[in-house]
């Protein structure tokens, strides 16, 4: 029951951020997939855009807008480095900005103002911080001054796997206790860790962030985690929309998520998992502990 | 019926007298002795060079042209000069070549001492002699002391498109319109959103040297030059005005050292704003880029213009009576104004102008 709520809470939330201003989205490259999606470890901090493939691949605009902003090069004529190599903002209605980073230099269509969903914008390239010749794409909210999961609002591509959850830990004085190997622990509090990865194939173990994790302590829901926004406030990032985490309390060194400190009174303790990715497979993962 | 008509001409010989008398002597400005220019060397930047010859970093000139980085002395000889692998951050004190991808940085003295070493990601740069690095993502700016050791970071809410600091303060300009300001300790001072026009972005931003105003050249579908000046500790709009332009790319925005002109690109020219008289007026060159150099003894200004095709030093009376100009190939270029000389690098060669009165 519980989860086919949350899933009906997932729907509701894609449908109704479409509706907040941008319509529906398309993929601003053919056979996107994306390398590196929004809310990964990245970099040793949150990443806030989409990487996505293929290399080199021609970038089209993710929906109708104007240019807003257009940069071709490395270097800004202030002088400021410009690590985001060539590139271009897209100012849509209702104050949606889309952004194409990492763009062939030479390609960005300078001539351009008004464009319209499908129009090419340039070719993904060899420009800015990465060697890699994929584009970085990034969903801007300018009322709420957030950043937008793209992959929210972009059409689903094929899934056919469920998140991996590759440990869950309890975390205290330093010390790490895999759930499932510990069965006994004392009485106190414990930050709960857990090592995730979404993999779209059995081919692919990159890296992903999922969609969304939730965690149940004793059957009570303690943690709910989606990745649908963030945003920077006084200096830090917050995310996500529903959670306002800093990302710096969220993320170990190693890309591990902290899911958050709990006390555990003596008695059995049951710790369930659920992670989720875009395309709705998910993961669950379950323990038991005695404390004493 | 005599005395009647002389006297309307007494009169106008009395006007003509004092007409005289003011023009020349009470209301009389002298005139500005012409500048001379005396090219003094030339040396050529395109070698390796280490000759540590320059123990004394205040008596050499940090440089960065092309793709070559280094310093000179003051008397022309190379202290330091090497290749850059793709490109490098310079201040007379650092020196800092990186990497199109790299997690580790490494910057030297100006006669390639090293000094330290920062693991962080980012494409590294100065401003008023404080080092900064920008994220990858051009959404994170961190503060390193000149030790390198990081002071701190700050996340803004969206990507960048300028940002420029003084001694204390930094400020940026945002891609959604929102121009921020950060103290030195990496604290919000300002979040502000000029607004005002159909399309909110900010195409350029501008610290006062003295922390007392900003300037921004912001929106499209209309265009417009703000300037914020600081009352009662809070930045405050004082001046605003639509422009005829329409870009969409980066504009260059600058103070003059004694924070009383603000110069910005236009279509026309660099449009320069007195902030006493309220007045503009315009120095007749076009610019994608430019910096400036105070010559604060004799009142004049510097403005180093680049355009893809040229780079040009202009010597301009402000607001913007140009004395002299000067043109060089475009490409690699590097310029400096110290104690009235001007050091200038084009192409591979560095060369100093002195510049006198006469």
């Amino acid at each position: 029951m519980g989860l086919t709520v949350w899933r009906l809470f997932g729907i509701l939330l894609a449908l109704a951020l479409p509706t907040s201003g941008l319509g529906a989205l398309e993929w601003p490259v053919s056979g996107g997939v994306p390398s590196v999606p929004f809310g990964s470890f990245h970099g040793g901090r949150f990443y806030p855009s989409m990487t996505t493939g293929p290399e080199g691949a021609q970038v089209r605009a993710a929906s109708a807008g104007e240019i807003s902003f257009l940069f071709d090069g490395d270097k800004l004529p202030s002088g400021l480095p410009c690590p985001l190599g060539g590139f271009l903002a897209l100012s849509h209605p209702d104050g949606m900005i889309s952004v194409y980073g990492r763009m062939e230099r030479g390609s960005l269509p300078h001539y351009l103002r008004a464009v319209s969903a499908g129009d090419v914008l340039g070719r993904a390239g060899t420009s800015g911080f990465h060697a890699g010749r994929e584009t970085v794409f990034t969903l801007y909210d300018r009322i709420k001054r957030q950043y937008l999961n793209p992959q929210v609002l972009l059409p689903p591509i094929r899934d056919d796997r469920a998140p991996i959850v590759r440990g869950v830990y309890l975390s205290s004085g330093g010390r790490f206790l895999p759930l499932g190997e510990t069965r006994t622990v004392r009485q106190g509090t414990y930050e709960v860790i857990a090592d995730i990865l979404d993999p779209l194939s059995s081919a692919d173990m990159r890296s992903r962030a999922p969609y969304s994790i939730r965690l149940l302590i004793d059957g009570k829901e303690v943690v709910r985690y989606v990745y649908d926004a963030a945003r920077a406030e006084s200096g830090r990032f917050r995310f996500f929309g529903s959670s306002r985490l800093d990302f710096e309390s969220f993320f170990l060194e190693d890309g591990r998520l902290r899911l958050g400190s709990f006390l555990l009174a003596r008695g059995r303790t049951t710790f369930v998992l659920i992670v989720s990715d875009y395309a709705g497979n998910d993961r669950e993962t379950s323990g038991v502990l005695q404390v004493e | 019926m005599r005395d009647v008509d002389e006297r309307p001409n007494r009169f106008l010989y009395a006007l003509i007298a004092l007409g005289f008398f003011l023009y020349f002597f009470a209301a009389a400005l002298p005139l500005r002795k012409e500048l001379s220019l005396h090219p003094s060397w030339a040396v050529s930047a395109s070698r390796d060079a280490d000759t540590g010859t320059a123990s004394n970093p205040q008596k050499t000139l940090s440089f960065q042209l092309g793709g070559r980085v280094g310093s000179v002395t003051l008397d022309g000889k190379l202290a330091w000069s090497r290749g850059s692998a793709f490109d490098a951050a310079v201040s007379d004190a650092q020196i800092i070549p990186y990497a199109r991808q790299s997690s580790r940085l490494e910057a030297f003295g100006p006669t390639g001492t090293p000094l330290f070493r920062i693991q962080a990601e980012g494409w590294p740069f100065f401003r008023s002699g404080r080092l900064f690095l920008v994220s990858p993502e051009m959404d994170r700016v961190s503060e390193y002391s000149p030790e390198g050791t990081l002071l701190w970071s700050y996340d803004f809410p969206f990507k960048l498109t300028d940002f420029d600091a003084s001694g204390s303060l930094a400020v940026a300009g945002m891609l959604d319109g929102g121009i921020e300001c950060v103290d030195s300790q990496g604290r919000t001072v300002l979040s502000f959103s000029p607004g005002g026009s159909r399309i909110e972005v900010v195409l350029g931003v501008a610290l006062d040297p003295r922390e007392e105003a900003i300037a921004a050249v912001c929106g499209a579908d209309r265009q417009r030059f703000v300037l914020l000046v600081k009352k009662g500790g809070a930045f405050k709009v004082q001046y605003h005005k639509y422009l005829e332009s329409d870009y969409r790319e980066p504009v260059t925005v600058r103070f003059t050292r004694d924070g009383r002109y603000v110069l910005y690109r236009q279509s026309e020219g660099i449009a320069v704003y007195d902030r006493e008289t309220g007045r503009e007026s315009t120095i007749p060159v076009r610019a994608q880029g430019f910096e400036l150099a105070a010559d604060a003894p004799r009142g004049l200004e510097y403005l180093f213009a680049r355009t893809t095709r040229t780079n040009s030093v202009i010597c301009f009376d402000p607001p913007a009576r140009v004395i002299f100009s000067y043109t060089l190939p475009g490409g690699a270029f590097w310029s400096r104004f110290l104690d009235g000389s001007l050091f200038l690098g084009s192409g591979d060669e560095l060369g100093r102008i002195d510049i006198s009165e006469e």
